[in-house]
């Protein structure tokens, strides 16, 4: 399963947002109201334990994290071993 | 003394006209004047549309510069705003336009289903649309007089979730408004270099001290958008770089800051005092953020429902002076008056635990349109009979410590906070009780551990047709129709038969102990389950 389903499905299934399987790449997940910081956090959570990657406090950002497009981005640049970027 | 909240702008707005007023981080600020002029703006369209004084006008906007221009907007008519939940289900949304008798919308372009519910409701309801920073998208159109609302008109009606599965709609006065806000900024100082943060969403009433202290200061009011106030590293960085004066939010908010965006290495030398409501801070968690602080930093918890507004306050004792395992609530505030009473309503002795009463000038008018509701909260001022006054009953269960400050033991009824949010039980079981197949439903609130620390969750027994697959899908469906997404319990059980007390009530004591233990431990009837327990799409 590619990264974008798997966090579908996460979306759907764990934190239950209703249209996650059909919602557009770029909605702004939290700017929206789809999920909520606590939420978020679970993503964070989720895309360690499921692709390996290790996310650094100061990757928590809009710019990585706004929008499941912006989160498959992050997440292969992550895979690839870039750095996509931090608060610091 | 000014005549109501909108004394307090038009004198900023005459005072310090070319001070910054409001903006989001980063982008230019809307001026005092420039305030004024484009609420006058949105209250003449409103007033052409008969929005009248003593009517409700309804705010479905995003945290930004218009949401604000929207709230005097509204206020200039004479009206009182009505702020909704942008995350409400659309029916939730229009039962509350119906049940305030809304006169007139402002929305956001990009709103949605909910506007749509609400026009349903209301056929024939105006709704203006704002939009773009400062100018709000309204046509200039010549202002004619606007009513001058007084201490006695609403100012705002916020509603809160209802036990009975409506959500009341608690009135607050401008006079109740400004007691208030002119305490706030006596005891925190305000003035006009403060730079305020605005981080509560306007349905929550904690937005009102920065919304309107800051007016009253003529300081400049920093908004955080959603966006921004979910990431704990956006918020941080907007902490720094606006060089905020005065930080006012969530515990919640405060501890994910702490914990991951670095607090102590920021440089915050503009940071003079920080407060925080809504929930209770876990005293460990307190003392790291005093530590992440700079030395003088002044914190205060500030304590009171929706109802009361803020009617105690504590402020924290420096950093490596006190030890206490719970932060108290404090003393009352110089406006209120609390007395701990006993279920006969009896003033406990010093040092009992009993329900907090309060009478002060912040006290909401009622309940809109439930009289019941309102007459249930208040009782006649036995202490003062000769005033004829009244006493709001709190709900929240306190002791009065030998230092003089109230401690926090929880609540007489079904109410518990879930994310800072208050929700009432019954609003849940209720929603549960109106889908097809549920027999008896209960919900119980519970303390787990998780990714963000330890929250509150909620886990809902009901009994009747399932637990076959997709029934706890669902009632999830039906739930996320009918109720915000933070009452939607973490977990449903599905029982064959409620335990009961005694008496016959619900045994609500077991059915937390079986929500304490995972599923598979307790007795309840196997639900569609995966491996982590509560999801329930897997197996459709």
């Amino acid at each position: 399963m590619n990264v974008l389903d798997s966090l579908r499905r996460f979306l759907a299934n764990e934190l239950r947002v209703a249209d996650a399987a059909t919602m557009d790449p770029d909605l702004a997940l939290v700017q929206s109201g789809a999920i909520d910081s606590i939420e978020l956090m679970q993503v964070v959570a989720f895309l360690e334990k499921e692709f390996g990657i290790e996310v650094d406090d100061t990757e928590i950002l809009p710019k990585n994290l706004r929008s499941l497009s912006r989160i498959v981005a992050f997440v292969e640049a992550k895979r690839a071993g870039a750095s996509p970027g931090s608060a610091t | 003394m000014p005549a109501s909240l909108v004394s307090l702008l038009l004198r900023s707005a005459a005072d310090h006209p070319g001070r910054p007023a409001v903006g989001l981080p980063g982008e230019e600020p809307l001026t005092y004047s420039g305030l004024e002029r484009a609420s006058a703006g949105v209250a003449a369209w409103l007033a052409e549309r008969g929005v009248r004084r003593g009517d409700r006008v309804g705010l479905l906007l995003p945290k930004s510069v218009e949401a604000v221009v929207g709230v005097w907007g509204a206020l200039r008519t004479g009206a009182a705003y009505v702020p909704i939940d942008r995350a409400s289900p659309p029916q939730r949304a229009a039962l509350i336009a119906s049940n305030c008798g809304m006169s007139a919308l402002l929305a956001s372009t990009e709103a949605s289903a909910a506007v749509e519910a609400i026009r349903a409701a209301r056929p024939g309801l105006p709704v203006l649309l704002l939009h773009g920073a400062g100018a709000t998208g309204v046509p200039p159109s010549p202002v004619g007089p606007l009513p001058s609302p007084n201490v006695r008109d609403l100012a705002y009606v916020l509603y809160t979730s209802g036990s009975t599965g409506v959500p009341k709609g608690v009135m607050v006065s401008h006079g109740a408004a400004l007691s208030f806000v002119e305490w706030a900024a006596a005891r925190f100082e305000l003035r006009p270099a403060d730079v305020l943060s605005s981080h509560a969403p306007l349905h929550f009433d904690l937005s009102t001290f920065d919304l309107f202290g800051a007016t009253l200061a003529g300081a400049r009011l920093v908004v955080l958008d959603e966006e921004t106030v979910r990431f704990p590293m956006a918020s941080a960085e907007a902490l720094e770089t606006e060089r905020i004066s005065v930080w006012y939010s969530v515990p919640g908010a405060l501890r994910r800051m702490v914990r991951t965006a670095r607090l102590s290495d920021r440089k915050l030398p503009a940071l003079r005092t920080v407060l925080f409501a809504g929930e209770v801070y876990p005293a460990d968690e307190l003392r790291a953020l005093q530590l992440a602080l700079p030395p003088d930093t002044a914190l205060y918890n500030l304590y009171g429902p929706t109802e009361t507004n803020v009617c105690t306050y504590w402020r924290v004792p420096p950093a490596g002076t006190w030890t206490s395992p719970a932060v108290p609530i404090g003393i009352d505030c110089e406006n209120c008056e609390g007395v701990v009473v006993d279920p006969e309503l009896r003033p406990v002795p010093e040092g009992e635990a009993g329900e907090l009463l309060v009478r002060g000038g912040t006290l909401m008018e009622g309940y809109w349109g439930d009289a019941e509701a309102t007459a249930r909260s208040f009782v006649a001022d036995f202490l003062h009979p000769h005033l004829s006054d009244r006493l709001y009953r709190t709900g929240d269960i306190v002791r009065r410590q030998p230092d003089g400050t109230y401690a926090f033991h929880g609540r007489v009824d079904h109410m518990v906070k879930v994310r800072g949010y208050r929700v009432e039980l019954g609003e849940v079981e209720s929603a549960l009780l109106r889908a097809p197949g549920v027999a008896e439903a209960a919900v119980v609130a519970v303390e787990r551990d998780g990714p963000g620390g330890r929250e509150t969750e909620l886990v809902a027994f009901v009994s009747g047709e399932g637990p076959d697959p997709g029934r706890e899908r669902d009632l999830r469906r039906h739930l996320a129709a009918h109720v915000l997404k933070y009452m939607v319990p973490a977990e449903i059980r599905f029982l064959r038969e409620f335990p009961a007390t005694s008496s016959g009530k619900v045994d609500r004591q077991t059915l937390k102990a079986l929500a304490s233990c995972p599923e598979s431990a307790s007795s309840a009837a196997p639900a569609s389950q995966t491996p982590s327990g509560r999801s329930p799409g897997e197996t459709t």
